[in-house]
């Protein structure tokens, strides 16, 4: 079965606010792995079942997020089975509404999030980032005023990281057209390669 | 001259006088008949208590003196069995062989086995653990330790001990008083080589193994030039991994060392598509047909397997056994390569099992995959041996505890006089036998004698 790149979509906030995201990943994907990658993600809605047959999810916003008990109740199942939730911060604002809301909802259902130290797998699943994520534009020069996230979080379950949590609005980073990739000198959606595989392998 | 009239008349009590004679007869015989089988019953009964025990003897060399047949054949009560030395594995088969058969075993041994005898072999589970069975001449309580120290102290009776500890470091010991340990390699607990493709079947496989306790390695090919790896080795070798799990996609260095990994004695796990990999193909349990659809929903079933994705065996390979079927088609196969022992899954995307049952799904799919894992470990045992004498270790590392353990602790004492155990005609006589057939013939003759009175 294909991997397939899926994206969350919860009751409340704005789901849908980073549309050439998916696009962007799965062009790298298939541009540096021979992983069987369906060639469009899907949409999948938090408090569906159908959640189950995607192990990776994809989840941003700017605004408030306030899961609903159906929606609560399936992120748990889905962490506890194995899945695991991208979480991003499209405002990059450490004291935004997304922010504040959306780790309380996720401590609230699945536990507190802690650091995912700089050394992790995750950093090394298939390019190698010494220096922990990778930092973005936005961070560098957009609202955030220079202010860098040193790391991403992440809540683990049965010894695995079921959740990561980003400040670092890779949502911005990565939302743009494939083809203007050519206009890098670094292939920023890099990292987002490095989340596929080691969701795939780990 | 009597008339024709009178002829007629006495024909009839001519016939029936003599039919009577005939019945008659015929109930002196059975009620003879009857009466000898009690007295035969009787005899056979009351016979005294050598005539219906045959006694067998353990020669010091171990071996047993009388032929198996000639013991089973003796059909007598009780055997006797009195040990001049300790059996050999083939004499304890034979006495237990002696045992099923129906007769009552009464061992004895002029003086008491080694003063402590212990056997430890590795258990199957992933999480370690070691059986340990001890045998202990004056029974009282004991310290079991290893080369990392004191495991516990355990109480031995005169039957000894069957109990269960964690994996053992070093040798095991038993007691101060016991022999020398033989040293051996703690075996580490099986590991696992996981090969395939960055899929989620390979990322679940992994997870449910190392959920389940199994040291896992992996070797997940990402491109023609990059392969992930977890763990010191992508390929399989016997003197890491025990067990090799194959899934579709797997890099081609690994599975071109299968052959003489299997052959070698390690056990392999084909799923699904996996099995057309040519690199397989001779190990396979059955040759791979057309993949058939799982049935929608399933996964959340009583029958999750339903649900998955069958790469059904078409024909099996010669020695291959049947595990699992699914609608008439072989879902799960087994077979023996060389020393090694091959697990043929037909099942692809197992991983749908775990997300999407019930909500015992993952510990159940844990649980099989386990299952499936641990049926291929090549247990090595014993692990522990603490021999009775030095030429004991080998075959048989010890005679003792197998000995408790097929037929019991002998009972010290002066051994018995053998008899031979040649059967008379009475001890070859079955009780219940006769005492049914004097039931038929005395009921027989009884009734014949009611049938004459009526007449």
């Amino acid at each position: 079965m294909r991997f397939t790149f899926a994206t969350v979509q919860y009751e409340s906030g704005d789901w849908d606010s980073a549309p050439l995201l998916a696009a962007n990943v799965i062009d790298a994907v298939a541009r540096y792995t021979s992983v069987d990658v369906a060639p469009s993600g899907a949409i999948v809605p938090l408090s569906s079942e159908a959640l189950l047959r995607y192990p990776l999810a994809f989840l941003t916003g700017h605004l408030p997020v306030r899961f609903s008990v159906a929606e609560r109740a399936m992120l748990r199942k889905y962490c506890d089975r194995g899945g695991l939730l991208f979480v991003d911060d499209h405002n990059h604002d450490v004291d935004g509404v997304f922010h504040r809301t959306c780790t309380e909802e996720l401590t609230q259902t699945l536990g507190a999030l802690s650091n995912i130290p700089n050394t992790h797998a995750l950093y090394k699943s298939f390019f190698t980032f010494r220096d922990g994520p990778p930092t973005t534009s936005h961070e560098l020069n957009g609202w955030g005023d220079n202010l860098v996230h040193d790391h991403l979080q992440g809540i683990e379950r049965n010894g695995r990281l079921a959740v990561i949590y980003s400040s670092k609005d890779y949502s911005s980073e990565w939302s743009f057209h494939p083809e203007n990739k050519k206009f890098l000198s670094v292939d920023n959606t890099r990292f987002g390669v490095n989340l596929v595989v080691y969701a795939l392998t780990r | 001259m009597p008339s024709r009239a009178d002829v007629r008349v006495t024909a009839a009590p001519v016939a029936i006088t003599s039919a009577m004679q005939v019945v008659r007869a015929a109930g002196t015989v059975l009620h003879g008949v009857g009466l000898l089988c009690m007295v035969l019953l009787a005899w056979r009964l009351f016979l005294p208590a050598e005539d219906r025990a045959v006694s067998a003897r353990v020669a010091a060399d171990g071996s047993l003196d009388h032929a198996l047949v000639d013991l089973l054949r003796a059909r007598r009560d009780t055997i006797d069995v009195t040990l001049d030395g300790l059996p050999t594995a083939v004499a304890r088969a034979e006495l237990r062989a002696v045992r099923g058969s129906g007769h009552a075993l009464r061992v004895t041994s002029p003086r008491r086995p080694a003063a402590i005898a212990v056997a430890a072999e590795q258990e199957w589970k992933a999480s370690g653990g070691t059986r340990v069975q001890v045998v202990a001449g004056d029974p009282g309580r004991q310290v079991v330790s290893d080369a990392a120290g004191l495991i516990d102290s355990i109480a031995i009776d005169s039957t000894g001990l069957r109990t269960r500890t964690g994996p053992v470091e070093g040798a095991m010991r038993v007691g101060a008083a016991a022999a020398p340990p033989l040293t051996f390699t703690a075996p580490a607990v099986a590991r696992v080589l996981v090969v395939g493709a960055a899929t989620w079947e390979s990322r679940f496989v992994i997870a449910a193994l190392e959920e389940g306790g199994w040291p896992v390695d992996a070797a997940v090919s990402l491109s023609p030039t990059v392969t992930v790896t977890q763990g010191a080795a992508r390929i399989p070798t016997r003197g890491r991994h025990a067990i090799v799990v194959v899934l579709p996609g797997a890099p081609a260095v690994a599975v071109s060392a299968l052959p003489a990994f299997v052959r070698g004695g390690g056990g392999l796990v084909i799923v699904g598509e996996a099995a057309r990999l040519t690199g397989v193909s001779a190990l396979r349990a059955g040759s791979p047909g057309a993949t058939v659809g799982g049935e929608a929903g399933a996964e959340a079933s009583e029958e999750p397997r339903h649900g998955l994705d069958l790469v059904p065996m078409t024909v099996l390979a010669e020695g291959s056994v049947a595990l699992e079927s699914r609608d008439g088609r072989i879902a799960v196969a087994a077979r023996r390569v060389g020393a090694g022992r091959v697990l043929q899954v037909g099942y692809d995307n197992s991983w749908l099992w775990r997300m999407g049952g019930t909500d015992e799904a993952p510990a159940a799919h844990r649980r099989w995959w386990s299952t499936s894992l641990s049926g291929l470990v090549a247990i090595r045992a014993p692990v522990s041996r603490i021999a009775h004498t030095p030429e004991d270790d080998t075959l048989d590392a010890a005679p003792v505890a197998a000995l408790v353990r097929d037929i019991g602790m002998p009972r010290i004492g002066a051994p018995s006089s053998v008899v031979t155990p040649a059967s008379s005609f009475v001890t070859s006589l079955r009780p219940g036998w006769l005492l049914a057939l004097a039931l038929l013939s005395l009921v027989a003759s009884w009734t014949l004698r009611r049938w004459r009175g009526l007449a």
